[in-house]
């Protein structure tokens, strides 16, 4: 899937904007604050339902407005036209339209045109909490796979079910009965068994593309791996059937303490990734230089994985990345990923990416300039396909 | 805005607190109803507090019925050894429509949901357990397809176990009239999971 054009009215400081965008490399430029990073919100609102920033739609909407809405036009693989229209009240909440059809939920969308994201904050993916790389682990495993989405959120309800059990009893100062708790501990572990089940495939087909798009991007690594941890088993298992067994072994383990401490105390949320660099953690022993070309390896592995997996290329959003890379690793990272699919990538000027000042550009590239909430200038590398008029409008 | 007539305010607030109707649409019933013969209007406020005076729910499977036991459980034509367990009233309704389900209800008023404070207790199981008690052969248990629903299902089997009678859960899968193409995944997967011998 390629984007031709991308267009959104009253989020965050835009009123209404409207590009044409190339469909190789598409730079966005703008001192912070101006709303350049909105443009690549705007297609994640689309394609993954919400702002990859973790805004709540509330916040996201024009101060003085009550909604937004955003809609994405492209072409499919097979050369189909396809659109996602999202609109956001604060009344009636959030609608999706996939090519005109409304959406009965995010299942629908997510995964329809797969999105790989890097921003600063997924730093914390190789150096922060277990939750950051699970969040990384859904978001990839869910556009690849529509019932392991539809499993991730049953799985987050009855979560949130047996913890509100558990507190109470607590709060009553009895055990949980039983017979009432019975039923979650069953809803809890099957869904858990298919979500750990589908983390250790996932893992499995993922670790090659991971180590090898690693050794590519990263300097003074020999060896990258990346593995599963699941919650209180020593290594991954072989089938749902294990992975049941173990969690009702676990379940049962960790009872008296869970109604001691009144919350669920075992399952899928408490899963990890260990990623190693060199044979040792890298959260020790790698470098800042290296945590960075790291987790760009890691997204590029993402994209190889999803275009294997989904039966569209991904799109590409790359927010404010090249700042922190030195001139001929951002060039190498800028012409690998532009290679691969459409790129949409914020800077806050031209001097971070100087290549492209030197040899201007080039077919499937165009540069945008954002300036309070509206863009200012547009540069293509040639005339874009359909020639059409372009407006920049701010109305 | 507040209209002239004070009685007609009264009427729009009244109605604006019902389900699904806004300040609008309550407006636009109000004002219907002011147009209306006095007749019409009477038989509606007679209607309504008739309703309220006349129904409480049947002793024995807990819907909402004015005779008790209600029309269903007082049916000579009905199989009492099958009970057909629902959430609501409204279920009921849409089980009796099919014209193919000849035996009882039991309406349990809800489903366990400790979000919101709904355990057994608030709910009609110690009747339903009564029941099944006094003699009954096959529990249909017929909740909605969500979480709080299937874990529902899940307990009440459990609770149901002891008195060895058949218990089981209505199907999940395909709606009758679409294309297996515009099905969602998970729908497809459970449709699988139940498949019949042909």
């Amino acid at each position: 899937m390629h984007l031709r054009r991308v267009s959104f009215r009253n989020l965050r400081n835009h009123a209404a904007t409207e590009l044409e965008v190339a469909q190789g490399a598409n730079v966005i430029t703008g001192l912070n604050g101006e709303g350049k990073t909105t443009i690549l919100e705007a297609i994640s609102i689309a394609t993954l339902t919400r702002s990859f920033v973790g805004t709540p739609d509330a916040h996201m909407v024009r101060r003085g407005q009550r909604s937004y809405d955003v809609r994405i036009e492209g072409v499919s693989d097979y050369g189909v036209p396809r659109r996602i229209e999202v609109e956001y009240d604060a009344a009636a909440g959030r609608t999706a339209l996939l090519d005109g059809t409304p959406a009965a939920n995010a299942a629908q969308v997510i995964g329809s045109a797969p999105t790989v994201v890097l921003s600063p904050d997924m730093k914390a993916i190789t150096n922060g909490a277990p939750a950051e790389r699970r969040r990384f682990l859904d978001m990839v495993i869910s556009q690849a796979k529509r019932r392991y989405l539809e499993e991730l959120m049953q799985y987050r309800r009855v979560l949130k079910q047996r913890n509100a059990l558990l507190a109470m009893a607590r709060r009553s100062g009895r055990p949980a009965d039983r017979t009432l708790l019975e039923p979650w501990d069953e809803g809890l572990v099957e869904r858990a068994a298919h979500l750990m089940y589908e983390r250790t495939i996932f893992l499995r087909e993922f670790e090659p593309i991971f180590r090898d798009a690693a050794m590519r991007v990263a300097s003074g690594i020999d060896r990258a791996d990346i593995h599963y941890l699941p919650d209180a088993i020593s290594a991954p298992l072989a089938s749902v059937a294990d992975y049941r067994d173990a969690l009702w072994f676990r379940c049962r383990e960790v009872a008296a303490e869970e109604s001691r401490r009144g919350t669920t105390l075992f399952g899928a949320h408490r899963d990890d990734l260990r990623m190693e660099v060199n044979g040792g953690d890298v959260r020790v022993a790698a470098s800042q230089g290296q945590h960075k070309t790291l987790l760009i390896g890691l997204k590029i592995a993402e994209f190889h994985y999803l275009a294997s997996q989904c039966a569209e290329t991904p799109l590409i959003l790359l927010d404010d990345i090249f700042g922190e890379l030195d001139p001929q690793r951002a060039e190498r990272v800028y012409e690998l990923t532009r290679t691969l699919g459409q790129t949409f990538i914020t800077a806050a000027s031209l001097d971070i990416l100087p290549f492209l000042n030197r040899r201007g550009l080039g077919p499937g590239e165009a540069q945008f300039s954002v300036e309070s909430g509206a863009i200012s200038s547009i540069r293509y590398g040639q005339i874009p396909p359909s020639g059409e008029a372009l407006r920049a409008a701010d109305s | 805005m507040l209209y002239t007539s004070e009685s007609l305010e009264a009427v729009i607030e009244h109605l604006s607190r019902l389900p699904t109707i806004g300040r609008k649409t309550a407006q636009r019933i109000a004002l219907y109803l002011l147009k209306q013969p006095r007749e019409e209007v009477a038989a509606l406020a007679q209607a309504l507090v008739g309703m309220t005076e006349r129904t409480h729910y049947c002793s024995v499977c807990q819907n909402i019925t004015e005779t008790d036991p209600c029309p269903i459980c007082q049916s000579t034509k009905r199989d009492r050894s099958l009970v057909c367990v629902v959430e609501e009233p409204s279920d009921v309704l849409a089980v009796e429509k099919t014209n193919d389900y000849t035996g009882l209800y039991h309406v349990l008023g809800g489903v366990i949901n400790p979000l919101e404070g709904v355990g057994p207790e608030e709910l009609k199981v110690r009747e339903l357990i009564q029941r099944v008690q006094n003699g009954v052969d096959e529990v249909i248990l017929a909740l909605n397809p969500n979480v709080e629903g299937e874990m529902t299902t899940l307990y009440l089997a459990k609770m149901l176990k002891p008195f060895e009678i058949k218990v089981t859960r209505i199907a999940r899968g395909i709606p009758l009239g679409s294309e297996l193409q515009f099905i969602d995944e998970a729908t497809i997967s459970r449709a699988l999971e139940g498949r019949v011998t042909v």
